[in-house]
C-alpha cells in the first residue's frame, strides 16, 4: 500500500476513487432535496449561478444529480463486478475438482464465451432478463464472467503443477480444499488487481447500457441515464453533458489506473536503491607475472545498497592450467567470471588493481578495443548450453559464423574448420552434427558444441561457469575430458567455476574456494587433503565419497553464508567455525603457508 | 513391499518398463541412474501420483509420502510451516500444535518455526520441513526424490545425516533416488539401478560397488569424482 502511494499515478487513482466512494456515501443525504427539486422556471438551462453545470428538462440542478448518481452508479458497477468475478472464479476453478471429463466440458465452454464480443453478451442477457437496472447489472457480470473464468482457469493450471500441491494429495488432502486451501491463495493477488480493472469495465458498460436506454430507468438515474436524458439539448446548451461525462470518465479512468498500479506492484517493479557507489581499489603494487594468461588483482564488483557480491578477489591463470573456482551459491564466483567478461548486470560496477588478458590491460582499452579482445581472447562455456546456441540456425553454421566473423574465413574454410572442432570435443559423425539443430543433440552433446565453438577463434582464456551441473555423472566426465584436452592443445588458460568440490579436485591444477565475495584460500588441487581454512576443509569433510565411513555422520557447517549486503569486517566465517577465537573479528589476509598455498585463517 | 512387473506409459513412449523391486520393512533402497532413466516416473507411480499397470503390493494406498527435489515450489508460499506439516496429521486438533512441535524436533528445527512462512527459511530448512511434513503422516515408505541435489554441499551433508538418524530412530523404510553414487552408498542398504527405464542391476550396496556386474553400473562408479586425487 505505501508502494501504491509513492507512484504518483496510484496516488491519483487512489484520490479519485477515496473522492467517489465518499460522494457515493454523502450525495444523497446532502444533496437529494436539491437534485429532486423541479424549477419550471430554469428548464434546460446552461451554467448559472445557482446551477453551476446546468439544468435539464425539469429545470433540476445537473452537478447536485450526478452527485447523487454516483452512489447507484458505483453500486451497480460494483454488484456487476461481484457478478462477474465470482461467477468467473467458480467457473474457472471448476475443472479442479471436477471429473476430468466434466472439467474439459466446462473449459470449453469458457473458451467459446470468451470468443463472444463482451458487450454483444452483456445485451443479449439484458434482453433477456428484462430491461432494466437490473438486466444491465445481470448482463455486465456475465459479459466480465468468462474472461475472469479463463485467468483463473490458466492461473489454476499453473499452480495444480507444482510440487506442493502433489504433496498434499499424497497427504489426503481432499481435492476441494487443495482448491480453497492451496491454489486460491496462490492466485489470489493476481484475481484481486484484475477485479480493480474490472470495476472499470463494469462501470463504463453500465454507462453505456444506461445511455442506450437498456439500463437504469426513469425516475431512477446513474450517470448513464443523466447522459441520456441530457443529450437531446446537447446542440442547443452543450453544458448539459458535461457533468455526467466527467463522471463516468474520471471513474473509469481512477479504477483503470489502480488496477495497472496493483499490477506493477505485484510484478515487483524493483524500486530505486540510488546510484551504485563506485568501489576504489588501490593500484596494484607488484610486478606483473609474465606467464599469466589472466591476471587480476583485488576485483571488486558492487550494487546499490552496498551489496558487494566480489571483493578484492585475485586471481592468475597461466597458459596450459586449469584454475578451479569453488564456492557455495552466494559465494559471488559466478559474479567473478562475469566481472572478468565484462558481462556484469547493470547497474552493478567493477573495479580492479589491475585486470590483464594476455598482457593488455583491460581497463586501458577502450570499450570497442575491450570486447574486440575480449571477442578474439575470451571463449565462455555456461552452465545451460541451450542459451548460447540459437534454435534456430544448424550447430556447424553457428561455429562456422565465429571464424568468419573473427579471423575473416572464407565459408568453406570455416565450415571444415567447425567439422574439425566438433570431432575434436569426441562428437562422433561431427558432418551429420553440423547439420543437425541444437534441439536434436543431447545435453552433452550440446556442451561439447559450445566448447567446440569457443575453440573456432584462437581462445587464450576459457572461462567455464558450472558447465557440467546439469549433466548426468556419465556425460560430466566426457565433458571434462574434452575441457582438458582443449586446455592441454591449445596452451590456452581456464577458470572452471564450481560448487563441486570433487570435480574441481579432479580437473583442475590450482584452486581457489571462495566465501562471501573472498577468496579464502587458495592451493594446488593435488594439495587439498592438506587443506587448512576451516571452511575447504568442512567442504571436503561434508562430501561423501566412495570410501568415506558409513558409521558416522558426515561434517557439516552450522549457519549459512552471509549475503552480499551484510558481509562484516572480522573474519566471514567466524559465525560458523569451531575454531573461531578473539582474533577473527579481524579479516586475516592471504598469507602464503607453502607452496602455491595461501590461507586466510588466523586459526588454520 | 514389493513391487512387480510396474509399468508406465506416456504416449507411445514407455517411462518405466515391467520393474520389479522388493524393498523390506526397515530398509533403504538406493535408485540410481541417468535424468531420463525413468526412477522419478517410478517414485511418482509408487506414491499414486501417476497412473501405471503392473502391481505394488505390502503398502497400503495412501500410506507412501514423497520429499521432493527443489525445497523452492515443495512447499506452499502462502501456508505457514506448522500448517503444512499439520496438513498430514492425524491426530485430534486440540494435540494438533504439539505433533507439529515434535514433528520439527524430529527434524532438528525450534519449535518456534512453525508460525514461520517458507520464505523465510533457507533451502536446507525447507528440505527439512518437507520431510517433517512426510513423516506428519506416519508413511509405510518414504519416498526421497533427489532431496539433496538442490541444496549446497555444506547443507546436503546436514539432510544425509538427519535421514540416517530418522532411520536409526524410526526404522524408517525408504525408496532413495538420486543420482550420486557416493549419496546413496552413505545412505541406502541396497542399489537399484535403473537405465532406459528398465532395472539393470540390484544388490546390497556393498557388493554393486564392489563388483559391478553391469556395464553400465561400472561406468557409473567410473565416473565419480573424488577430491582425493593424488
Amino acid at each position: 500500500m505505501r508502494r501504491l502511494l509513492r507512484n504518483p499515478l496510484g496516488l491519483a487513482a487512489a484520490v479519485l476513487i477515496a473522492v467517489l466512494v465518499l460522494l457515493a456515501l454523502v450525495g444523497p443525504p446532502l444533496f437529494g432535496d436539491q437534485a429532486a427539486a423541479i424549477h419550471p422556471d430554469r428548464i434546460n438551462q446552461g451554467a448559472s449561478a445557482t446551477d453551476p453545470l446546468g439544468t435539464d428538462a425539469l429545470g433540476r440542478d445537473l452537478l447536485a444529480r450526478t452527485v447523487v448518481a454516483t452512489r447507484l452508479t458505483l453500486g451497480l458497477a460494483f454488484l456487476a463486478t461481484l457478478i462477474g468475478t465470482v461467477g468467473g472464479v467458480l467457473l474457472g476453478a471448476l475443472p479442479a475438482v471436477l471429473p476430468r471429463r466434466a472439467g474439459r466440458l466446462v473449459v470449453a465452454t469458457v473458451d467459446i464465451l470468451v470468443a463472444f464480443p463482451a458487450l454483444l453478451l452483456a445485451m443479449f442477457t439484458a434482453v433477456v432478463t428484462g430491461l432494466g437496472a437490473r438486466g444491465a447489472v445481470l448482463g455486465i457480470g456475465v459479459a466480465l464472467a468468462p474472461a475472469f473464468a479463463r485467468l483463473t482457469h490458466t492461473l489454476t493450471a499453473s499452480v495444480a503443477g507444482a510440487d506442493y500441491i502433489a504433496a498434499a494429495r499424497m497427504l489426503g488432502v481432499p481435492r476441494r480444499r487443495i482448491l480453497t486451501r492451496h491454489i486460491l491463495p496462490n492466485i489470489a493477488e493476481p484475481l484481486i488487481l484484475n477485479t480493480a480493472q474490472s470495476m472499470g469495465a463494469a462501470l463504463l458498460g453500465l454507462s453505456a447500457m444506461s445511455f442506450l436506454g437498456m439500463g437504469v430507468q426513469a425516475p431512477s438515474y446513474d450517470w448513464g441515464r443523466l447522459l441520456n436524458e441530457a443529450f437531446g439539448h446537447v446542440y442547443v446548451t452543450p453544458a448539459v453533458v458535461v457533468a455526467p461525462a466527467l463522471a463516468v470518465a474520471l471513474a473509469g479512468l481512477g479504477f483503470m489506473l489502480l488496477g495497472d498500479t496493483f499490477a506493477k506492484a505485484a510484478a515487483g517493479s524493483a524500486e530505486p536503491l540510488g546510484p551504485t557507489r563506485a568501489p576504489t581499489v588501490p593500484p596494484a603494487r607488484e610486478a606483473p607475472d609474465p606467464d599469466a594468461v589472466l591476471e587480476v588483482r583485488d576485483l571488486t564488483v558492487a550494487f546499490p545498497g552496498g551489496v558487494t557480491p566480489v571483493r578484492q578477489v585475485s586471481l592468475t591463470v597461466r597458459a596450459g592450467e586449469i584454475v578451479g573456482l569453488v564456492g557455495e551459491s552466494g559465494s559471488g564466483k559466478s559474479m567473478t567470471a562475469a566481472a572478468i567478461g565484462r558481462i556484469v548486470p547493470h547497474p552493478g560496477l567493477v573495479a580492479s588493481a589491475r585486470s590483464t588478458l594476455c598482457g593488455t590491460d583491460l581497463d586501458a582499452l577502450k570499450p570497442p578495443e575491450r570486447r574486440a579482445l575480449l571477442g578474439s581472447s575470451l571463449a565462455m562455456v555456461f552452465q545451460d548450453p541451450t542459451a548460447s546456441l540459437n534454435p534456430a540456425l544448424r550447430v556447424g553454421g553457428q561455429l562456422a559464423e565465429v571464424a568468419t566473423q573473427h579471423d575473416g574465413a572464407t565459408r568453406a574454410e570455416a565450415r571444415s574448420r567447425a567439422v574439425r572442432r566438433l570431432s575434436r570435443v569426441h562428437i562422433r559423425r561431427p558432418e551429420q552434427v553440423a547439420r543437425q539443430y541444437p534441439h536434436e543433440l543431447s545435453g552433452g552433446m550440446r556442451q561439447r558444441a559450445v566448447i567446440a565453438m569457443g575453440l573456432m577463434g584462437t581462445p587464450r582464456l576459457i572461462i567455464a561457469d558450472e558447465p557440467t551441473t546439469a549433466l548426468d555423472v556419465t556425460v560430466q566426465r566426457e565433458v571434462l575430458r574434452v575441457l582438458r584436452e582443449a586446455v592441454d592443445d591449445t596452451r590456452a588458460g581456464a577458470l572452471f567455476i564450481s560448487h563441486d568440490i570433487a570435480v574441481v579436485g579432479e580437473l583442475c591444477d590450482r584452486v581457489s574456494v571462495m566465501y562471501a565475495g573472498r577468496v579464502v584460500e587458495e592451493l594446488p588441487a593435488d594439495a587439498l587433503h592438506r587443506a587448512r581454512h576451516p571452511y575447504t576443509r568442512a567442504l571436503i569433510g561434508s562430501l561423501p565419497g566412495m570410501d568415506t565411513d558409513r558409521s558416522r555422520p558426515l561434517a557439516t557447517i552450522p549457519g549459512r553464508q552471509p549475503s552480499p549486503a551484510d558481509v562484516h569486517d572480522g573474519c566471514p566465517f567466524a559465525d560458523r567455525c569451531a575454531s573461531a577465537g578473539a582474533r577473527c573479528s579481524t579479516r586475516p589476509a592471504l598469507t602464503t603457508r607453502g607452496t602455491g598455498h595461501t590461507v586466510a585463517c588466523w586459526e588454520a | 513391499m514389493l513391487i512387480s512387473e510396474l509399468t508406465v506409459r506416456f504416449g507411445r513412449f514407455t517411462a518405466v518398463d515391467g520393474v520389479g523391486l522388493d524393498i523390506p520393512p526397515g530398509t533403504v533402497t538406493g535408485l540410481v541412474g541417468e535424468s531420463g532413466s525413468g526412477k522419478s516416473t517410478l517414485a511418482r507411480a509408487v506414491a499414486g501420483l501417476t497412473p501405471y499397470s503392473g502391481t505394488i503390493e505390502g503398502v497400503e494406498r495412501g500410506r507412501v509420502q514423497m520429499v521432493f527435489q527443489d525445497p523452492y515450489s515443495s512447499l506452499d508460499p502462502r501456508m505457514r510451516v506448522g500448517d503444512a506439516i499439520a496438513e498430514g496429521c492425524r491426530v485430534p486438533r486440540d494435540r494438533r500444535a504439539a505433533e507439529v512441535a515434535r514433528l520439527l524436533e524430529l527434524v532438528c528445527l525450534p519449535a518456534s518455526y512453525a508460525r514461520r512462512h517458507p520464505r523465510e527459511l533457507s533451502g536446507g530448512q525447507r528440505q527439512r520441513v518437507a520431510i517433517a511434513r512426510a513423516l506428519a503422516a506416519g508413511p509405510d515408505l518414504l519416498i526421497a526424490d533427489e532431496v539433496t541435489s538442490a541444496l549446497d554441499v555444506s547443507v546436503q551433508g546436514a539432510v544425509l545425516n538427519l535421514i540416517r538418524d530418522l532411520r536409526a530412530e524410526l526404522g524408517l523404510t525408504m525408496l532413495f533416488i538420486s543420482h550420486n553414487l557416493a549419496v546413496v552408498r552413505y545412505v541406502c542398504d541396497t542399489i537399484a539401478v535403473m537405465r532406459h527405464g528398465r532395472l539393470v542391476e540390484t544388490g546390497p550396496v556393498e557388493d554393486v560397488i564392489a563388483a559391478p556386474r553391469d556395464p553400465y553400473t561400472r561406468a557409473l562408479l567410473a565416473a565419480v569424482p573424488s577430491p582425493a586425487r593424488a
